[in-house]
Formats: structure tokens, sequence, C-alpha cells
């Protein structure tokens, strides 16, 4: 079932230079619930710009979003209810920590949404534990690193429980080992509570690992839609796209040039290494 | 609302404005500034408008742009207006219980209004057509002739254009933390005027944080380029004036001159 439907949108920053270009050039797609969807693209393709929209924070040109078959630019909608639902951790987490302590900061969302002071509180020690910083409850957020600054930043937004959780580069700025548990943890989330995973990434063997769907935007056009496994061993899509194909996709296509028999649809690391012992 | 403060900000267009020489935007500023505190009459009014309008038309920055700067000034030049209609004493045209309106209030009122008005739409076309190293270097290089009394000018231009450049960043970086902020929930738009402004005070925070941050950045990177305030430094793109520059030096000072001319018309502006 579709929980999110872009259509025809189109948003550009310089509303008033006729000559300018759309940021956002008339894109289209679906997201259903449970997807794990990667938005990738070169810099400055849109992909920053287009998830504002999805929580309604940038209002299109033109088009619509459907947010649960609901037009969220609709008079009766409730945007502030649409954010709860729909949860964005930014780029920057800094400007997203501004309280004195780490959990006043995880419990303005809560707060926000009308839960009690005890209950924000609590909910917002357990979303501290799940992230294994509970330890920085009582910290300045100002004082943390960037990657502990990105998990209370995540926090601040994962104590609302949206349905949708949208990530701006969540990877930036964390360790290899703290990067892993983290897509862990947000494919635990896709995966127990069926919470819609939309993320942008430069990362690509991730996108493999991951996600069940990508879209690929280029100058603020969506250029392909589709599984991982399709759309990044596309050579033309990947070219048009400036975009390098990740190793999995790569090493696919060196072998299937040199007559092996390779699955497209298996190409996440243990797939991909089950394949090639067989080829031995 | 908050992007829709546009001083401070470079507009990209290829106009002559743009082209034009630091220094020589600098100077028609000035002038522009000099002549609407001096003008006395309505010529010099029409005058002074006649060269904005000239002004707006040849920058090709698009007038909605331009004048959405003066969104942020609204609540400055209505307590101004108010202020000037009833507190100014004279000749009584309206009366409103205990406050009235007098014909001197409403000329004084409506001259400030258009000081104001025009005054921010100027200062905006300088920024708006130079980019902030070229405004650094039109300050530097026209007031060069005050090294001679020890003042530090280069260091002062550089600081004014770190000022300058820090005015666009530090919104962008407000509208950021404040759309991080609505999309948590926080609404900047609802309560009364109290409740709006306790609402700011989160904004703050993080954005003296990132404000601070930013600046010791910028001194890292100027120290670990050799930046020191001893030494004479040379421009890539030394300033060098062309015909365009010498024309409208030529045009500014017509236009001061025209601006004192009126000043010795003898037309009682209340009476027009």
């Amino acid at each position: 079932m579709s929980i999110l439907e872009v259509k025809n949108l189109k948003y550009k920053y310089d509303k008033y230079d006729d000559s300018s270009k759309y940021a956002i050039d008339d894109i289209s797609f679906n997201i259903d619930e449970k997807d794990f969807v990667a938005i990738i693209g070169e810099s400055g393709s849109g992909k920053s710009t287009l998830i504002s929209h999805l929580n309604g924070l940038y209002k299109a040109d033109s088009g619509e979003i459907y947010f649960k078959d609901k037009n969220i630019y609709s008079k009766d909608f409730d945007l502030t209810n649409l954010r709860f639902k729909c949860g964005v951790v930014f780029q920057y987490p800094e400007y997203q920590l501004f309280s004195e302590t780490v959990i006043d900061d995880v419990a303005f969302g809560a707060l926000k949404k009308g839960l009690s002071k005890d209950e924000a509180y609590d909910k917002s020690y357990e979303v501290l534990k799940l992230l294994g910083i509970e330890h920085l409850k009582d910290e300045t957020p100002f004082n943390l690193s960037g990657g502990e600054k990105r998990k209370v930043a995540f926090a601040g937004v994962f104590v609302m429980n949206p349905d949708i959780l949208i990530f701006d580069e969540p990877d930036a700025g964390l360790d290899p080992t703290s990067k892993v548990k983290f897509y862990n943890l947000i494919k635990s989330l896709n995966e127990k509570f069926g919470t819609t995973i939309i993320y942008i990434t430069h990362n690509l063997d991730d996108v493999i690992e991951y996600a069940n769907k990508v879209i690929v935007l280029k100058k603020g056009k969506v250029i392909k839609i589709g599984a991982p496994c399709d759309v990044l061993t596309d050579l033309k899509v990947m070219n048009d796209a400036s975009l390098d194909m990740p190793y999995a996709a790569q090493i696919y296509h060196e072998l299937t040039s040199k007559g092996y028999n390779i699955d497209k649809r298996k190409l996440k690391f243990n797939e991909i290494v089950e394949s090639l012992t067989r080829l031995k | 609302m908050i992007r829709d403060i546009t001083f401070g900000q470079y507009y990209k267009k290829d106009s002559v404005i743009h082209s034009l020489d630091p220094r020589v935007k600098l100077v028609a500023t000035l002038i522009f500034l000099i002549s609407l505190f001096i003008s006395t009459n309505i010529f010099a009014y029409i005058l002074a408008t006649f060269f904005l309008i000239i002004s707006i038309v040849l920058c090709k920055v698009p007038f909605q742009y331009i004048i959405r700067g003066l969104k942020s000034l609204l609540f400055l030049l209505l307590i101004s207006i108010v202020f000037n209609i009833f507190l100014t004493p004279g000749e009584k045209i309206l009366i409103f219980g205990p406050l009235s309106v007098t014909k001197e209030g409403l000329v004084i009122a409506i001259k400030m209004a258009i000081r104001l008005i025009y005054l921010v739409i100027g200062s905006s076309i300088l920024t708006l057509t130079t980019t902030p190293s070229k405004l650094t270097d039109g300050l530097e290089k026209g007031l060069s002739f005050l090294n001679v009394f020890k003042i530090p000018v280069a260091e002062i231009a550089l600081m004014m254009s770190i000022a300058l450049r820090f005015i666009p960043i530090l919104i962008e970086e407000v509208d950021k933390i404040m759309k991080a902020q609505i999309s948590r929930g926080a609404d900047f738009d609802k309560g009364n005027l109290i409740e709006k402004a306790k609402s700011l005070v989160p904004l703050l925070v993080p954005l003296f944080v990132s404000a601070f941050r930013r600046a010791n950045d910028l001194a890292y990177a100027m120290e670990s380029r050799c930046y020191s305030n001893n030494v004479k430094r040379t421009k890539l793109r030394p300033l060098t004036y062309k015909r365009i520059d010498y024309i409208t030096y030529i045009i500014l000072l017509v236009f001061i001159v025209l601006i004192f001319i009126t000043r010795y018309i003898k037309i009682d502006i209340i009476a027009l």
C-alpha cells in the first residue's frame, strides 16, 4: 500500500527569475509502506530539496504529495501531524540540536507531540539506550563528536515514533563500525515495525546491501526508479547520473562479460561471496 | 520570513551596474543617501525616484526580489509613520479623540517613509550587485588615503567584508535551524507576540554555536594561509576604472548638482 505519492512536483528556489532552473523538475514516484528507499544522485541533483518537500517543509510550486492518500497541500491537512509521522534527520545534526542537555533535546519532539513530561523523558531515555548513547543524556549536545551528534539528532526524531524516517546522508561522520550498527538498526526498524525508510546517500554499496528501491536524480529530474540490482547495474543510468557503479555491480559486469553466470538479483555482500564460491 | 532579508546578499546577473567598479557603486550609494537627506521639496524626491528606477532597471535584479527586503522593515516603517503623524504639532486635519493628525505630521511621515524605503532599496542594490570581495577591494582602495593617518583601512575593509558575507550565511543557517525544529513539531507562527518571541530562543543557541564555529574556522583558515595585518598585499585583479565608470561619475555629479539646485526652487511641499 502506498504511503507516499509524489506527483509532478516542481520547485525552484529563485522564483523571481524566470530563467532560473527548477531544483525539482516534474518529479513523480510512489513509496509503499515498509519500503527502504535510497535516493541517489550527484551533488546539486535536488536530493535534499526533494526530502524537504516530503514532510511539507517546502511548498512545491506545482504538483502534489499524498501521504496515506491525503493531499498534504489541501487546506484541511494537518502539517504538524505529518511532521510527527514523517520524521526527517537532516544532513547537519548541529542544526537540529538546541537544548541544554541531550535528553532535553531528544524529548523536544515527544513533548510537542503531546506526551506528558514523564512519558516524554522515559521514552527519550529508552531511545538513547537503544542507540547506545544513554551515558550522554546529561551532556550538552554541542560538545559531542560528529557521530554522537548525529545519533542524538536521530534519537530526537525517532522518539516521535514516525511511520516514515527520512535521512539526509545518515552515514556522514560515522565511523565504519557505527555506520554498520546504524544501518542494522534502521533495517531492523524497517523489518520489525514496518517503518518506511527513505535516505539520501552517496555510498552505493550500502544501497545494494539495505535498500529495496532506489531513486536516481539528475538535475532535479528522476532518471530511474527501481530495485537496486536493476538500477545500479545499468551502465547507461549510472553514466547519465554521473555516478560510479558500486563494487558488487562492477564484479557482476566483469564476470558476466567473461561468460560467468551471476544472478543480478543477488548482489549483496553475502550473496556475491556465495556466487563466487560457487564459481570455484 | 527569514529568507525575505535581502540585505547583504549578492544576486548574480550580467548587467551594467554589476560590471561597474565597486568604488563607483560605493560613491553612488553615498551620493544617493546624501541626496535623500538633503531633499527638501518634491522635485528632489522625483529626481531621487527617477535615479532609483533607472538603477533598478539597469541592475536587472527582479524588482520583487529587491523589495522583498522591505517586508522586514515594515514594523519600523509603521512606528515611524504613526509617531510622525500623531506627534508632530501643526495644522490639524483629522481628530481621533485625544489624537490628531496634522498636515505637517502627514508630510513628515510620508517623507520619512520614502527616505527609509529608498535608503534600504538603494543600499540593497549596492550589495545585490557587488560581491563581498569586490566591495572590500572597493572600500580598501577608495579609503586608502586614510593610511596616511595610520588608519588600518585594509583590516577595516576585510572586517566589513566578512560581516557582509556572513549575513546571508547566517540567514540561511537560521532558516535551516527553523526547518529542523519545525520538523520536530515546533511552530513559529502560533501564539501571541511573547510566545512567538519565546519560540525564537531555541534558535539562538545553535545559531551562536554555529557562528562561533564558523568564525573560529575562518580564523584558522586565514592563519593557515599566512594572513597577517603587517604586510602589504597585492591584488589578483587590481581595480581599474573603465569608460563606463567615468561616465557614471559624471552622471552622479550631475545628479547631486541637480539635487542641490532643487533646494533653491521655492515651492512649499505642503502646498503641493
